[in-house]
């Protein structure tokens, strides 16, 4: 494989792991779309593209924690068991890595965009603002969950707002992530 | 902490936050700025400086639950509670733990004096000094401008391995006076007083005394006063370039300094050689981190603070009948009631249930060891309930409870009756049909140590009754008494407040497509719920005082009252009672209503009344008097004011109405 479809295919992985990780479609409280299939992509995507981007290799370990813990959380789902909320200290740790992982992996594929995009088009800028924006997004969804128990009244409404504003933001972030991936379709055809 | 059990549960806590915050570090240990593992131990601060419990909940573990088991063992059967985080003794000790205690605190104390004498001790040192040469201070000015800092005083030093800043408010930079000195360390110098370390250095050195007999803690004071040095060599090397930084590492290894080692209010650390090895594994690890790394540090940081700070919501199945009852009661004594609506509800359930462990959640610290040990006593023989309740018949669990005519005497005290339905007369007495039986209990509950007990005041009594829905009261039941005289009628309004938790729960299996959902009353408690559910009813009521015979005049009567709150000022116009035999209410609590007697009547005419829901979070207002209307054969008699009659002890009790 040259280097080029290396980053095709690493770039593609990146963004299909996030289609994974955003879009959640249930049958009977169980996902179709499980969010431990977006990690295991991350980690593919990881390896492929390490060598352009020497600090994704400090993801690896943090991606194969959170590719556990999904499964896990998926495989309780079967069980009719729901691990989410039952230990705070794990909550926490995977909630951390989780905000971690995700601003580290955005800023080296914007790095990457810049590396590779076409003149004019400003992938870059448009991913690390959408990581700016997940990141508070995230701190933000957690915050309130922390709250719960004294926003009972606004909680639905709160809650759908900030997941609306979440979701829009996912899809932003996989729209530029597949435009980066048709840019470098071009250069591997060429 | 005025005694050993708020000592254990505020160290265990401050425990539990220091393992995860090591794991935390261990993940991010290349990922993360030093600046940024520096600032994570803030969060341990916090937490060893924000009271065990403070809001009820817990952080990471419910180590209440072991401090309960360890307290019970030893025979001690008070409240543990932290309030503010510095240990106090209270008193000459008494028991073992309070000589434990004092141990510790003369621990803290010897530990404060001896950093205190170490800091005296160099600052004799230091008095010696010799001011810095021109030359020398030239160079410091010209540092201390690129990085922006004020140059403090310096001077110099005979016979120490390292320079250091020293001092709060006017602080000095140190240097040995025997050797030259590198501009470097000059630079980490100046970056330790940029920050006020000096400062943060007083803090560990506090909390580290505080927790001297916890090791882990002490190692994470160790680990946080090393991160501040790793911070400063992050700066340094921004500083640097090349070959200049290998170089730096070099320094390093001559900047031991055990003579003044933590020493607070200054930056001696004890740079031993494992530290002084992780600071140069970090220089070799050395990188600049990309612009937004500071908003993902501070991403973090908040996130775990507020985590950590708000933690966990006690869960009342860890007093499942399931676990071993020692389990069960230790989890029962550290799941306690934190509103004053949790408490009578978990008092009730412990009633619906007939279910010690639920007693102990809400019983004042009094009575503890006595239900306690009743409840093991039946554990061992068997005997089931595991608690006496003191209600000779078994309760209608699904017609849950009731709390009628709440009072709070202050904000630490409410009382109020409550009121179950049992499934049989008591006394063996014969069933009838539309009546039911109540037990009834009038209620105190209050705050003790900061959590709400429930007290009963009195034995159940048995209350036969209409059969009629509680939640809109009970003509049976007692209520507050207004009451007026009109030649020789006496007119009365009686006014009950009912308080309700909505404790409906649907069933898990107990869906029809037919009949859909199906619904059962919860009986597990909820300690920290607010009552769901208010009403305030009123019925209005004639007793003629007069004969028989002086009766049989009386044809018909009619009345019609109106509240008059606190405040407000008497209704002129007052609905009429209309004819015979109609009646109604209106929004603003206005009754009317019109009789016509029988022969034979009386002494006492219910007029009905109505009722309606008030805001259960509300201060319970009662008007302050009700303006009625009294009509005597369809015509009008007099005007008066009915006032509230007082309680007496006897009134608590229920009464026919």
């Amino acid at each position: 494989m040259t280097d080029c479809q290396k980053l095709f295919s690493g770039i593609s992985k990146a963004a299909w792991g996030y289609f994974f990780l955003y879009f959640n479609i249930n049958i009977n409280n169980v996902s179709i779309l499980p969010g431990f299939v977006g990690y295991l992509l991350f980690l593919s995507a990881i390896r492929l593209l390490k060598e352009e981007e020497r600090e994704l290799s400090l993801l690896n370990t943090l991606g194969i924690i959170m590719a556990l813990w999904t499964g896990a959380e998926w495989l309780a789902d079967f069980a009719g068991i729901r691990i989410e909320g039952m230990w705070q200290f794990i909550d926490i740790v995977i909630g951390l890595i989780n905000l971690y992982f995700h601003f580290q992996l955005l800023t080296n594929l914007a790095s990457i965009a810049a590396k590779y995009q076409p003149e004019g088009y400003e992938l870059d800028a448009k991913l690390l603002r959408y990581r700016t924006l997940q990141t508070v997004m995230l701190t933000a969804i957690e915050i309130v969950i922390c709250f719960q128990p004294w926003l009972s009244e606004v909680w639905t409404s709160l809650s759908v707002c900030m997941m609306v504003i979440y979701l829009i933001a996912g899809i932003c972030l996989m729209k530029a992530l597949f435009d980066l991936r048709g840019c470098l379709a071009t250069t591997v055809s060429e | 902490m005025f005694d050993l059990w708020g000592f254990l549960l505020q160290t265990l806590t401050a425990s539990g936050v220091a393992v995860l915050l090591l794991v935390i570090k261990a993940l991010f240990k290349d990922k993360l700025p030093p600046k940024w593992h520096f600032a994570v131990w803030g969060v341990l601060g916090v937490m060893i400086l924000i009271p065990a419990r403070w809001s009820g909940r817990y952080t990471l573990v419910h180590w209440q639950v072991v401090v309960e088991l360890i307290k019970v063992a030893v025979g001690e059967y008070g409240f543990s509670r932290v309030l503010f985080p510095i240990p106090v003794l209270k008193g000459i000790p008494d028991t073992i733990a309070d000589w434990i205690f004092a141990v510790y605190v003369i621990g803290v104390t010897a530990n404060l004096a001896r950093y205190l004498i170490s800091y005296l001790r160099l600052r004799l040192a230091l008095s010696k000094g010799q001011p810095a040469s021109v030359e020398l201070m030239e160079r410091i000015k010209s540092i201390a401008g690129q990085i922006g800092v004020k140059p403090c005083r310096v001077i110099l030093v005979q016979g120490l391995p390292s320079a250091f800043v020293c001092g709060i408010f006017r602080p000095v930079l140190v240097i040995p006076a025997n050797e030259g000195i590198e501009n470097k360390i000059i630079l980490h110098e100046l970056l330790h007083l940029k920050s006020r370390d000096t400062i943060w250095s007083v803090v560990i050195c506090v909390l580290r005394c505080l927790h001297w007999c916890n090791p882990l803690l002490v190692y994470c004071a160790g680990c946080a006063a090393n991160d501040m040095e790793k911070r400063c060599d992050q700066y340094v090397l921004e500083h640097l370039e090349g070959e200049e930084r290998r170089e730096y590492g070099h320094i390093l290894l001559s900047m031991v300094n055990e003579r003044f080692a933590k020493t607070p209010g200054t930056t001696c650390v004890n740079n031993g050689g494992k530290q002084i090895r992780e600071r140069i594994e970090t220089i070799a690890r050395f990188k600049k981190y990309p612009v937004g790394m500071g908003l993902v540090s501070v991403c973090v940081l908040v996130l775990l603070t507020l985590s950590l700070v708000i933690g966990t919501q006690v869960s009342v199945s860890d007093t499942s009948d399931t676990n071993p009852v020692w389990l069960s009661l230790a989890s029962a004594r550290s799941t306690y009631c934190t509103t004053p609506a949790g408490a009578f509800d978990t008092y009730a359930k412990s009633i619906l249930d007939q279910n010690g462990i639920y007693r102990i959640m809400c019983a004042s610290s009094s009575v503890q060891e006595e239900i306690i040990k009743e409840i093991k006593e039946k554990e061992k023989t068997g005997i089931c309930p595991n608690w006496d309740c003191g209600l000779n018949e078994w309760p209608d669990v699904q017609s849950g409870y009731s709390i009628y005519n709440l009072k709070q005497h202050d904000s630490n005290t409410y009382e109020g009756l409550l009121v179950v339905k049992v499934n049989d007369p008591p006394d063996g007495q014969p069933e009838e049909e539309g009546k039911i039986f109540l037990a009834v209990q009038n209620l105190r509950v209050e705050r003790e140590d900061g959590r709400w007990v429930a007290v009963p005041l009195e034995e159940f009594r048995s209350i036969e009754a209409t059969d009629q829905s509680l939640e809109w009261g009970c003509t049976e039941l007692p209520g507050v008494r207004y009451t007026g005289v009109v030649d020789e009628f006496q007119l009365e309004v009686i006014v009950q407040t009912v308080y309700t938790v909505d404790n409906t729960v649907q069933n898990e299996n107990g869906s029809s497509f037919l009949f859909g959902n199906s619904f059962s009353y919860d009986t597990t408690p909820k300690p920290n719920v607010k009552f769901t559910r208010a009403a305030r009813i009123q019925r209005n009521g004639v007793t003629h005082l007069g004969t028989a015979k002086e009766r049989d005049f009386v044809e018909g009567v009619g009345l019609s009252t109106v509240p008059v709150y606190p405040g407000e000022t008497r209704s002129e116009e007052l609905a009429s009672p209309g004819s015979y035999g109609s009646g109604g209410s209106s929004s603003v609590g206005e009754n009317w209503g019109s009789h016509r007697t029988e022969p034979g009547w009386g002494p006492y005419l219910e007029f009905g009344g109505g009722g309606e829901t008030v805001d259960p979070e509300g201060e319970t207002v009662l008007p302050e008097f009700f303006a009625a209307d009294f009509y005597v054969n369809g015509e009008f008699v007099k005007r008066i004011d009915l006032y509230p009659q007082e309680v007496k002890t006897d009134d608590r009790l229920p009464k026919a109405i």
